[in-house]
């Protein structure tokens, strides 16, 4: 270069699901060093993640930096109305230009590894690999030709998470296996290729909360192999700081914190139990639900009225609209635990509340939050409102993490808030 | 999309520093075919001052033609691999198994 080298160069690391209270813990603090001693460095804070609080909406919402309103992506499925079907989101909903695309549109060469919601790949001016909704190591990449590197490497887009049910001890090897592959690769791009933005993620962290968050918190079977595994991204965290240079932007965060679970909530369960939502003839498919259906959901807490005129078997009319959604509003609240009688939900919002955008008419009409230790889910088929499964830890809204080295973080309140930063300063 | 062509202050700079080296070139011919130095000197400057606002208002135009630039990669819409019902089918599964499904 003739007139020397002026370049700020930013990374940012996604670590899925890892919460901010964790840095406060003395767990994380012996465990973690590094990532914990950013926290006394005052360069790390606490944010919001959206609603609802998914993993494919959250890093949505980051890479654009607009709300699921203006970017289209509002759950990892989502329905069309009429004809009613429904539908799996993929990067060709997203309707908002991502960080790496303004990036990418500059000029500027972009890396990015595995993001949520990034399949199948789009063109970039660099290099992007798919995150876990690919189906195959072949149509992970951008350029294409690219996956022939990732298959020589031995890469995995993903644990099996069937392991859960049937080998637990498999996918821990797994989760191990596939951080240190995703870490290898990136400090190989690092060196090797020239860049401007660089996003790596790191959906591990998420899959070990979900499937081991009871050995975590009561210290079960696998709680050594927890610690190991957090030692060991937190070494992995270390050496990639120190392979950046003093002016380049250091980002990590994460899109939500987790907690327990006491209770899966079938939330179609409990409309049935309400005679809002109903089934014909035995059937108990959400596609075939009977036209006197009031409304239905999709997880977690997405609740969409039967409306006329919009939905293939709508009769909700209109002018019913803003009442029987108040209605719902309150029986939602009023839905308690019976073993405790605690509330369930915590907060319920009608779409025009926390959403705005071109995209508003493709939100749910009600989007329930609930309170911490039950998760919302939707199936069609159960009887029983509370249940158990394999999965034992759930999303929290109010504890993601941001911290930031060479960018300013002081403004930002939720994780819409990052990409503005990043791009401001 | 911005095409990721020159600016016009990138334009007028060349155009400046190649007539510098042209203006010299120029003064030094007329010198050595003339040896009046005060010739030399008015014929390179006016030639400078013409050619400079040539050479711009040339550039300019080229600006204006496509033909023969390497576009950016994004300067148009970005492709994208279309899913079949099997990659579908495979997705919705893996979001069941992770519980992001019903």
């Amino acid at each position: 270069m003739l007139f020397g080298k002026n370049k700020k160069r930013t990374f940012v690391l996604g670590i899925d699901g890892f919460p901010y209270s964790f840095l406060q813990d003395r767990f994380i603090q012996e465990n973690m060093p590094k990532l914990s001693s950013f926290t006394k460095q005052n360069l790390t804070k606490r944010m919001d993640s959206v609603y609802p609080v998914v993993s494919s909406v959250a890093w949505t919402s980051f890479a654009t930096g607009q709300n699921p309103a203006e970017h289209n992506i509002f759950g990892f499925v989502d329905r069309t109305p009429n004809p009613f079907q429904i539908t799996i989101p993929t990067a060709r909903e997203r309707r908002a230009k991502t960080i790496w695309q303004e990036f990418s549109a500059q000029g500027k060469k972009v890396i990015v590894i595995n993001v949520p919601l990034t399949y199948p790949p789009e063109q970039v001016n660099g290099i992007l690999t798919s995150c876990f909704l690919c189906t195959d190591i072949n149509k992970s990449t951008y350029p294409a030709d690219f996956s022939g590197y990732l298959k020589e490497k031995n890469y995995i887009i993903d644990v099996d998470a069937g392991l859960a049910k049937e080998n637990k001890r498999k996918l821990m090897d797994e989760l191990f296996l596939a951080t240190d592959k995703r870490f290898e690769i990136a400090l190989e791009l690092f060196k090797n290729k020239e860049w401007d933005y660089f996003q790596l993620h790191i959906m591990e962290t998420d899959r070990l909360f979900h499937f081991f968050w009871n050995d975590l918190e009561m210290q079960g079977e696998y709680y050594p192999d927890i610690i190991k595994f957090l030692a060991k991204l937190d070494t992995h965290i270390d050496e990639l700081q120190n392979k950046l240079n003093d002016e380049d932007r250091f980002i990590m965060l994460s899109d939500h914190g987790f907690c327990g679970i006491n209770y899966e909530v079938q939330l179609n369960a409990w409309l049935k139990q309400q005679g809002l939502l109903k089934f014909t003839n035995g059937s108990t498919k959400l596609p075939e639900y009977h036209k006197d259906t009031v409304c239905y959901s999709l997880l977690p807490g997405r609740i969409f009225i039967n409306l006329e005129g919009r939905e293939e078997k709508g009769t909700v009319k209109k002018s019913e609209y803003q009442n029987i959604r108040k209605d719902i509003k309150n029986r939602l609240l009023n839905f308690t635990d019976p073993a405790t009688n605690e509330n369930i939900i915590d907060r319920v919002f009608f779409r025009e509340e926390i959403y705005s955008g071109p995209y508003l008419d493709n939100a749910a009409d009600i989007i329930a939050h609930p309170k911490r230790g039950y998760d919302l889910k939707g199936r069609t088929e159960k009887t029983d409102i509370f249940e158990k499964s394999h999965l034992n830890g759930m999303h929290t809204y109010d504890d993601a993490f941001i911290y930031a080295k060479n960018c300013d973080i002081s403004k930002i309140k939720s994780i819409m808030d990052v990409k503005k930063a990043i791009l401001t300063n | 999309m911005k095409n990721l062509g020159e600016t016009h202050k990138r334009s007028i700079l060349k155009a400046t520093s190649w007539r510098a080296f042209g203006m010299v070139a120029t003064t030094i011919i007329v010198f050595i075919f003339t040896r009046k130095i005060a010739l030399s000197i008015g014929v390179g400057l006016a030639e400078a001052a013409v050619k400079i606002i040539l050479f711009y208002l040339h550039e300019r135009i080229w600006e204006k033609v496509s033909w023969g630039r390497v576009k950016h990669p994004l300067s148009e819409i970005p492709l994208k691999t279309k899913l079949t019902q099997q990659d579908l089918t495979t997705i919705r599964n893996k979001l069941k198994e992770l519980g992001y499904a019903d």
